[in-house]
């Protein structure tokens, strides 16, 4: 018997744990299904909060000209408080912080410090980006100090 | 990736990992671990695999990698009496046994060369590769385990090989 056929012999009786392998596969989908799931609750909260304003900025600005604005805040939002003075709060994964105005419905100010109606939709990316839409009823819109990407379109006639 | 694929691949290099990773830490325990995490590594990677030979080397270089990482962690606390192991694994073969205690003995770094060696029939050039060391200082390795295993096994090893 050669040395290798000894060797071999010898150690094919080491054989893995096939009761723990057999469940990697479920425990990973499991963890996975956990996340997505975790950052679709996120999105629900956001919307869910946001869904308010809308309602009371539709209300008066009913009848208006709109433009409509993307805002993207980078990264998965953990945490969204709301204020006493109406604005929100918020934390990224990331380790973002910051804050969205949104008095009564009011989101943004004007040059002259008038404020803006708006309304709001949020979705949640497959990467987890949060993005927030919102018609809003004026022009010359100040994006504050607001993080994220902001993108104003072309006003409506 | 679907279930039948990861099956695949688990009935595939399962056993194989598991050898490494006990040539490096002695205990079922971590070796199964190291072995399900090479799995889990597996499942999230998002590396596309050009033949099964590059599968099989990119799992073993994460075993190693990580038995490397875990014999320096402090965390590393477990440990495990080999004649218990021994006992199921060779009971009433005691040529077995005797081999697989001397292979036990071997220094950490010359225990992993021979197994790549011997078991799995890697050339002393690819094991190098694996390891990250020079293929002379694996041939040296392997020169001085086959000493060893000599000087323990007697005429159980032949010299020539």
């Amino acid at each position: 018997m050669t040395n290798k056929q000894r060797y071999q012999d010898t150690f094919k009786a080491l054989h893995a744990s096939k009761e723990r392998l057999g469940k990697v596969y479920f425990m990973e989908n499991k963890r996975r299904k956990f996340y997505v799931g975790r950052v679709l609750a996120v999105a629900a909260i956001v919307a869910a909060l946001l869904t308010v304003s809308a309602f009371a900025a539709n209300a008066v600005t009913d009848g208006r000209l709109f433009e409509a604005i993307t805002f993207t805040v980078n990264g998965e939002v953990t945490n969204l408080t709301p204020q006493e003075d109406g604005s929100y709060t918020f934390d990224t994964k990331d380790g973002v912080h910051g804050s969205i105005v949104a008095r009564d419905g009011v989101v943004l100010q004007n040059d002259d410090g008038t404020v803006v109606e708006s309304t709001y939709e949020v979705e949640v990316d497959s990467d987890a980006a949060v993005s927030m839409e919102m018609e809003l009823s004026g022009v010359d819109v100040q994006a504050g100090d607001v993080p994220g990407t902001f993108e104003v379109r072309e006003s409506a006639e | 990736m679907t279930e039948q694929a990861f099956s695949r691949a688990v009935e595939c290099y399962g056993d194989m990992l598991y050898r490494i990773a006990f040539h490096y830490c002695k205990n079922r325990a971590d070796a199964d671990d190291l072995v399900q995490n090479a799995f889990i590594k597996f499942l999230r990677t998002k590396k596309s695999f050009e033949s099964e030979e590059h599968l099989r080397n990119w799992l073993i270089r994460v075993v190693i990698n990580d038995s490397k990482k875990l014999l320096v962690s402090p965390w590393k606390t477990r440990h495990e009496a080999l004649e218990d192991y021994a006992q199921t694994l060779y009971a009433g073969q005691p040529e077995r046994s005797e081999v697989f205690f001397a292979v036990m003995e071997l220094p950490q770094r010359e225990r992993v060369a021979v197994h790549l060696y011997y078991y799995e029939g890697y050339s002393v050039k690819e094991i190098g590769a694996l390891l990250g060391e020079n293929p002379s200082t694996v041939s040296t390795r392997l020169a001085s385990a086959r000493k060893r295993l000599k000087s323990k096994l007697k005429e159980a090893w032949n010299s020539d090989e």
